[in-house]
């Protein structure tokens, strides 16, 4: 026997409604599934996190330090002085050097007078009797100043000859190389 | 209708009137109460520990660097002789006093002097103030107590001198020189340092002794 169906629009609408409660009921268990295993997993996470042990070895490694505090005041005081003397012993300007520069190649004919240095310049008054070993100590000079050795600038002040003594007497000023 | 009918309008919501809605819609409410409900935890309780994850990491990101600074300046201070930096120590408090030590700067004149070969005339200091708190407290660099020497030696004598001089302790700067005949006057100075306090922070790094601050120590150690 064949069946009729006399109210067909119910039974689509029936049909219809079932399957959106389908529809939500299955999203509805995602939601809740994707909730759960997201918040367990962040539990776990969280749980199995190296924090506290990491915490436990940091107090553990600190109080060894605490243990060693002078010694590492004494070293921070050590660097810190090292510094400033390191700062002191490289920029001191070394007058030895220079003058063992200077008179290094004085002819023998030659004799110095007086010396002045100060942390910009260089004054040497030399005299001799004769014009030529001056003439060859300011080439001596000027070579030093061409090679840039130590100076930068050389300059005379005065060249005197003295009657009474018959000798030369020579004063140059020597500006150091700035850098 | 009229405003005076509405008023008149009265929804009875009693219990079989809610439990009809209920019923009627049971198939909907449960599910959407649901997906609401874990909206809602979403919202408050994942999100939370979705943030408190980001910060246990970042605090444990943070606390692996601070112990391996820990752990470098356990092993530097291991490394380190204790009899060994005790020397270095008395060397750097010789070299950079912590005050003005006029004992030890004549010393240091005396001997270099004497091994210069040079005659000592006499000398003056620029003392300036004898006990300064703000001074002690607030020098970052090192101060200087100005000294002036006058010697009999010539060129020699002064350059030997100066030599000297710049092998003693407590270190010095010839500032001026002015040779004149066989006189000569050095203008030098003195360092001193006074001591600023030291914080110890044992999550700072500490750095080991550099290549300088080993060349500073072997130059002291050859004065």
């Amino acid at each position: 026997m064949n069946e009729i169906n006399l109210l067909p629009h119910i039974r689509e609408s029936l049909v219809k409604s079932q399957r959106t409660v389908r529809i939500i009921r299955l999203i509805s268990g995602v939601f809740l599934f994707l909730t759960a295993v997201s918040s367990l997993g962040l539990f776990f996470l969280n749980l199995s996190s190296p924090l506290s042990s990491l915490k436990q070895e940091e107090n553990k490694l600190l109080s060894e330090l605490s243990s060693r505090k002078e010694k590492m005041e004494n070293m921070l005081v050590v660097k810190e002085r090292l510094k400033h003397i390191s700062g002191i012993l490289a920029k001191r300007k070394n007058y030895e050097m220079e003058i063992e520069l200077i008179t290094s190649q004085l002819p023998s004919q030659v004799s110095v007078d007086s010396f002045s240095a100060n942390q910009n310049a260089i004054t040497i008054t030399t005299s001799s009797d004769s014009l030529s070993s001056l003439n060859k100590f300011t080439d001596h000079l000027t070579d030093i100043t061409l090679n840039k050795k130590v100076f930068g600038k050389v300059s005379f002040d005065n060249l005197v000859f003295d009657g009474t003594s018959s000798k030369y007497s020579l004063s140059i000023k020597a500006d150091y190389y700035e850098k | 209708m009229k405003n005076s009918d509405l008023s008149d309008l009265k929804f009875n919501f009693d219990k079989s009137a809610i439990r009809i809605l209920y019923y009627k819609n049971k198939d909907y409410i449960v599910p959407i109460g649901v997906i609401f409900a874990s909206l809602l935890l979403f919202l408050f309780v994942i999100v939370a520990q979705i943030q408190d994850f980001f910060s246990v990491q970042a605090e444990v990101s943070v606390t692996k660097e601070r112990i391996s600074v820990l752990r470098s300046n356990l092993d530097i201070l291991a490394k380190l002789d204790d009899s060994s930096l005790d020397n270095e120590l008395k060397l750097a408090l010789v070299a950079l006093p912590t005050g003005k030590n006029f004992s030890g700067i004549l010393n240091a004149v005396t001997a270099a002097s004497r091994n210069a070969n040079v005659l000592l005339n006499d000398f003056s200091f620029e003392v300036g103030e004898l006990s300064s708190s703000s001074a002690r407290v607030s020098a970052q660099a090192p101060l200087t107590l100005n000294l002036s020497l006058n010697i009999q030696g010539g060129v020699l004598g002064t350059q030997k001198l100066i030599h000297e001089l710049a092998k003693t302790m407590p270190i010095s700067q010839v500032l001026d020189v002015n040779i004149q005949n066989n006189l000569s006057t050095l203008v030098t100075n003195f360092y001193y340092k006074p001591f600023t306090p030291i914080r110890v922070d044992y999550a700072t790094a500490i750095l080991p002794f550099s290549k300088e601050d080993t060349q500073a120590i072997k130059a002291l150690s050859s004065f």
